[in-house]
């Protein structure tokens, strides 16, 4: 069931390249990049670089899918106001592209690493850290991002959080003093990772309860 | 005239800023077809919002088929699906399609019957097929207003509703679908067996008279006049008169228009005996011309 209102509710071309094609691609250059250099820092930077890109693609690829649903008036709800089925419906399509978001990343993010396992050895510390670096601030940045109505504001934010992701990625891996606490951030940032879907999607409901009201 | 309700408002008040909607009696009698009538701001889009629940902050009580508390309606989808609603607002998600607004509607709705949406966009020229055609993939938000109406229209039409509540359903529209709009109003209405009822906004009273059975007309949140057509043209007589007479009609009419050849104005019928010795012509107005000199008398607007 939220599955089909997710379908409903969201486009078609939407779902095609947020769930399918940039995995699929972004993958792929990045592990063709990655054979083709096939070292450890290299590939931190690889891990990194994807970290960005789909942190930058995450946010602003939200802009298609819910638009500034934060803002009153924006969202054409009239409609699916009219039936008591309505409001379920947005609910179950807002929470499951709140889940989908971390299972896409982790399948770009697992896409990249695999040159890394072979060449090299096991990967799972960078790919934990840039997978929960990513879906966290997936997740948390919608608090903010969907608010915003202007493309070039939405623009700006994309690239201010892709570029901290992937930083962020980067010099925890290659830092002698970070990397003896990667597993500590990477318990912090599973555990912030289920409480923003919690936050997040309780944020989301209560704006689509406060666009039934007059709030002048 | 005694008539069941469709819908019943009791104290209906909500308060804006600079606005206040406060209806302590409100009435859209069952069967038939009422026009709510208003000026720009009057509060119509606000009390059609309370009534299909789109809005909900509101104060006061309404009543369902006679039965059913607004609470009910919004908790029973057996009664809320009873109700078909068009808007001017935000209606659908920008990127729907036509097929999008079809497959979303059978999912909302259970008893939307998919034939019947497709006859309606075929009679009113929404497929590809039709000769004014719109592609199925086309987006809502590419469609032009009237387009949009009609697709609307189709939607709820193609829907077992008993209330239909249309916030300006005219105003897109070409002359030609005007009177379509009114057709299907009308066979709504009629296939209904005084089951079914029709509200709608408008501002095109002259398009819509025809159709018109119930007349509810509002101005500064508030309902000044309401009545069965029928009773409202006995209420008020259209007078003309010689210019002479003017300075002495202008003080018994309700509103008067007047030119260097005469005057022409609605006076109320218990007020025709005061136009006794001057020479006048009495006729039946429209309903156009009652609500004008209802929402003139009633207006803040300066008129000259």
């Amino acid at each position: 069931m939220m599955i089909k209102d997710y379908r409903a509710i969201t486009n078609g071309k939407y779902r095609l390249v947020c769930n399918v094609l940039i995995p699929i691609i972004l993958g792929v250059i990045l592990a063709l990049i990655d054979i083709g250099v096939g070292k450890y820092y290299v590939t931190a930077v690889m891990l990194g670089v994807g970290a960005a890109l789909m942190t930058a693609i995450e946010v602003m690829a939200d802009y298609w899918g819910f638009g500034a649903i934060c803002v009153k008036g924006c969202l054409g709800m009239d409609y699916l106001k009219t039936s008591t089925k309505g409001k379920a419906m947005l609910r179950n399509a807002l929470t499951a592209d709140l889940l989908a978001r971390p299972a896409r990343i982790a399948i770009c993010m697992v896409i990249v690493a695999v040159p890394y396992e072979i060449m090299v050895g096991n990967p799972v510390r960078l790919l934990c850290l840039s997978i929960l670096l990513t879906a966290d601030i997936s997740v948390w940045a919608l608090n903010i991002t969907r608010y915003v109505q202007n493309v070039q504001v939405m623009s700006l934010l994309s690239m201010l959080s892709s570029g901290a992701s992937g930083a962020a990625v980067i010099y925890i891996t290659i830092s002698s003093e970070l990397q003896k606490f990667t597993w500590l951030i990477v318990t912090a940032l599973a555990v912030l990772l289920p409480v923003g879907i919690y936050v997040t999607r309780r944020h989301m409901y209560c704006k689509v309860e406060a666009s039934y009201l007059d709030m002048d | 005239m005694n008539y069941d309700c469709a819908v019943k408002g009791e104290n209906i008040s909500k308060k804006f800023k600079t606005f206040t909607l406060d209806i302590p009696d409100l009435r859209v009698p069952k069967g038939f077809a009422t026009a709510l009538i208003g000026e720009n701001g009057a509060g119509k889009t606000t009390l059609l919002n309370m009534l299909s629940g789109i809005r909900l902050d509101y104060k006061g009580e309404l009543t369902f088929f006679d039965k059913y508390s607004s609470e009910e309606k919004e908790r029973r989808a057996d009664v809320k699906n009873r109700i078909g609603y068009t808007g001017t607002g935000r209606y659908y998600l920008p990127q729907w399609t036509v097929s999008d607004v079809e497959e979303i509607s059978s999912l909302l709705f259970d008893n939307f019957d998919r034939d019947e949406f497709e006859r309606y966009c075929r009679e009113l020229a929404i497929f590809p097929d039709s000769p004014n055609g719109v592609a199925l993939k086309k987006k809502c938000s590419a469609l032009s207003d009237g387009t949009r109406t009609k697709l609307m229209l189709a939607g709820v039409m193609a829907r077992d509703t008993d209330l239909l509540l249309l916030d300006e359903p005219a105003s897109p529209l070409d002359p030609l679908m005007r009177d379509k709009l009114c057709q299907m109003i009308g066979d709504y209405i009629s296939d209904g067996a005084g089951e079914k009822s029709v509200l709608f906004s408008t501002h095109n009273i002259s398009d819509m008279e025809s159709v018109t059975d119930y007349a509810i007309i509002m101005e500064h949140g508030n309902v000044v006049e309401c009545g069965f057509v029928e009773d409202l043209k006995e209420k008020y007589i259209l007078i003309k008169g010689d210019a002479q007479d003017a300075e002495a009609a202008s003080n018994i009419l309700y509103t008067m228009t007047k030119n260097p050849y005469g005057f022409e104005g609605i006076c109320l019928a218990e007020n025709l005996d005061k136009l006794a010795g001057m020479n006048v012509s009495k006729e039946i107005p429209s309903l156009f011309q009652i609500s004008v000199a209802v929402m003139k008398n009633n207006t803040k607007m300066v008129l000259k």
